[in-house]
């Protein structure tokens, strides 16, 4: 069951929401129009299963895939060589429960494509990924191996990254779920959903050599997955993004929304007081993609018991 | 004929099991009592001197049986045999004094002929044949091809009057009519051997024509190598290790070495592929001891080589990108975060941490000035500390 918690309002809130209503009833329409409320759901718990059983729950309350999905390309991250308790792929009980529930979604086709940065046959197995793929009975592509699928897409939106060449499935699938772990990274300050996405392209370096947290905000102007739900069960707070990390917190969340710049600024808040400290974040509210004052979004915590 | 059946049929029939790039190699007795004495280690000898002793046992009862049904050149030569030629290119039996100049080397401890192991020059054609080797291998690679060519018109040129293996197959060959041994050639080979081997043993471990700043930096080796001399003395140069490696970052790149006996060894090019964290094929499938077996986590820590960071080069420190992806790369997190004071981070490597495994400079973006972080090889493999 989904309990949405109340918030009980102070008169300071009130006076807060109002004076922040008035600011934005000030703005220019074209920003309202551009900028609705994102809903962010954030579930609490130890138990990896349960808490992808109650996410999944919630998805279905809120219009699932969409109708008549019938494929759905999953992107994980399973780039590194690490074990799931290093917390540098995400986590294979997530996957596998994500799939098994995907399948009573009705949904046929299930693909995990992945560009590793290590070889796949390595990161795709310590990281437990392949396995749990293969238990849900969905398919796993190593991207290093299959580059036929790579197409070009072109970026309208883009400011410095124009072109890319994509994972075909990403392009093709009715539906596209983006499934990160939230952790520190040396280059991007942090990585989470939209960074995740550099694993769907086929040439990463030429984002590095063109200013990087551009290039992350303007690829995600681009890709728009249904859903996006991110794994901060366990965080690495250093030596990201492939650790092992000195410090790794447990926050045993899992941030779930349609917006992936939301979910994105409500994630960082666990790392840093302030979202716009990643600098693709302050970015992408430049560019009127999302908001990332956790402030202007719709916060429904869950406790998903053990 | 044996292995080369087997060989055939998994190159049709798809990848080389594991173990078939080293037993190959490792059934020979020369490569591996000679290594046992110039590496003065005897372990090889407990589990994969086996097989070569079996061989030696054969040689003893029959002779050069090994030679016609098992060694894959010989069969190979046989075939070139078929042709019938009748010319005598060469009349010199210079196998015997191969065979105790590799003698000769191994009591110095520098193994010098070790590459004209018959087998070894079977198994160098298999990163040939798969392109797996730039063109620097063909040298080496093509001695088997030369002699096969000969073959045709003088047969079987290469296993009687070259073959060191054959050679000793014939000394042991105790029950023959007129044994080998009671001859007097063996003893002029023997003392020719002996007289040639030792020098020029000497001198491929100490010359360097290309010492000074025209010598090629010390090349990265495969985790297990040890020291480059010790390395270049027992490599056989089969690169079973080139053809194990599944990164492929083993090559066969340039046969320039600063010193003679180095030529043509397998080295770590880590300008595009890397050594990885949690991977020891090559020292599993090494025949000759060369690349020394290591355990995962010995090999984890084994510093390999350095990363260094040419700041010229460095989209942070250069173009103030937000890069890192050294950082990134680095399975040991050896490298550091140099706040700019716009906290914009830059790479400084750790040398304490950092095993030189190349993952930072096979992934550098940085394409201006070339890669902006390189990996060169050490006088010494040495443990490295943990972060």
């Amino acid at each position: 069951m989904m309990h949405d918690q109340c918030f009980s309002f102070s008169r300071r809130d009130f006076i807060k929401t109002g004076a922040a209503g008035v600011a934005v009833l000030s703005a220019p329409v074209t920003l309202l129009a551009d900028v609705p409320k994102p809903d962010v759901w954030v579930f609490h718990g130890a138990d990896k299963t349960k808490l992808m059983k109650a996410c999944l729950e919630m998805v279905n309350a809120n219009g699932g895939f969409g109708k008549q999905t019938r494929s759905l390309a999953l992107k994980v991250n399973a780039a590194w060589t690490r074990t799931p308790e290093e917390g540098a792929n995400t986590h294979p009980d997530l996957v596998a429960t994500f799939l098994k529930g995907a399948r009573e979604f009705g949904v046929t086709k299930l693909d995990v494509p992945e560009h590793p940065c290590h070889r796949g046959d390595e990161s795709f197995k310590r990281s437990g990924i392949r396995d749990a793929v293969k238990s849900a009975g969905a398919k796993m592509i190593d991207m290093k191996k299959e580059k036929k699928y790579f197409s070009d897409v072109t970026i309208p939106k883009g400011q410095s990254l124009t072109s890319a060449r994509v994972t075909k499935h990403f392009l093709e699938a009715d539906a596209v779920v983006n499934m990160p772990v939230a952790k520190h990274h040396g280059g991007a300050t942090l990585t989470m959903a939209m960074k995740n996405w550099m694993g769907a392209v086929e040439d990463r370096r030429v984002w590095h050599r063109s200013n990087l947290h551009q290039c992350i905000a303007d690829f995600s102007t681009f890709m728009k997955p249904a859903w996006t739900i991110i794994d901060a069960t366990r965080i690495m707070m250093d030596k990201g993004p492939q650790g092992p990390a000195k410090t790794l917190k447990k926050p045993n969340l899992l941030v779930v929304s349609k917006d992936q710049v939301a979910a994105d600024a409500y994630t960082a808040t666990l790392f840093h007081d302030d979202p716009r400290k990643v600098k693709y974040l302050a970015l992408a509210a430049e560019m009127g993609m999302g908001v990332i004052d956790a402030a202007q979004m719709n916060i429904h915590r869950v406790e998903v018991g053990v | 004929m044996v292995c080369l059946v087997a060989a055939i049929f998994f190159a049709v029939g798809g990848p080389i099991p594991f173990l078939l790039s080293r037993i190959v190699p490792g059934l020979s007795p020369l490569v591996t009592f000679a290594n046992a004495l110039a590496g003065r280690h005897w372990y090889a000898g407990l589990f994969w001197g086996l097989p070569a002793i079996a061989v030696l046992a054969i040689a003893a009862w029959r002779g050069r049986f090994f030679c016609r049904w098992i060694c894959p050149a010989g069969t190979l030569y046989s075939t070139a045999a078929l042709c019938k030629g009748r010319k005598r290119l060469v009349r010199f039996r210079f196998g015997g004094i191969v065979f105790w100049m590799i003698v000769a080397g191994a009591c110095i401890g520098f193994p010098l002929w070790l590459f004209m192991d018959p087998l070894s020059c079977f198994t160098r054609l298999v990163p040939l044949i798969k392109g797996t080797c730039t063109t620097a291998a063909l040298v080496p690679g093509l001695l088997l091809p030369l002699f096969l060519l000969l073959g045709v018109w003088q047969p079987l040129v290469w296993c009687f009057h070259f073959c060191p293996l054959g050679y000793l197959f014939d000394l042991c060959h105790v029950r023959a009519a007129h044994p080998a041994w009671k001859q007097d050639r063996v003893r002029r080979d023997f003392i020719t051997g002996l007289l040639l081997g030792a020098p020029l043993a000497l001198t491929a471990r100490e010359w360097a024509p290309l010492a000074g700043s025209e010598a090629p930096p010390i090349p990265v080796l495969p985790p297990g190598a040890g020291d480059p001399e010790r390395f270049a003395a027992l490599c056989t140069r089969c690169y079973a290790c080139v053809e194990a490696c599944p990164t492929r970052v083993i090559k066969v790149r340039s046969p320039l070495q600063r010193i003679l006996g180095h030529c043509f060894h397998p080295d770590l090019d880590t300008s595009r592929s890397y050594c990885e964290e949690y991977c020891t094929q090559c020292s599993q499938v090494c025949p000759s001891g060369a690349i020394r077996p290591v355990s995962e986590d010995e090999k984890r820590h084994l510093q390999i080589g350095h990363a260094k960071v040419r700041r010229e080069a460095c989209l942070a420190w250069e173009d103030g990108e937000h890069c890192m992806v050294c950082q990134e790369y680095c399975p040991y997190a050896a490298i550091m975060d140099d706040m700019a004071p716009d906290g914009l981070p830059r790479p400084v490597v750790d040398p304490d941490i950092c095993r030189g495994c190349g993952a930072c400079q096979a992934e550098c973006p940085a394409i201006r000035q070339g890669k902006a972080i390189i990996v060169t090889g050490l006088d010494n493999q040495t443990q490295a500390i943990d972060a």
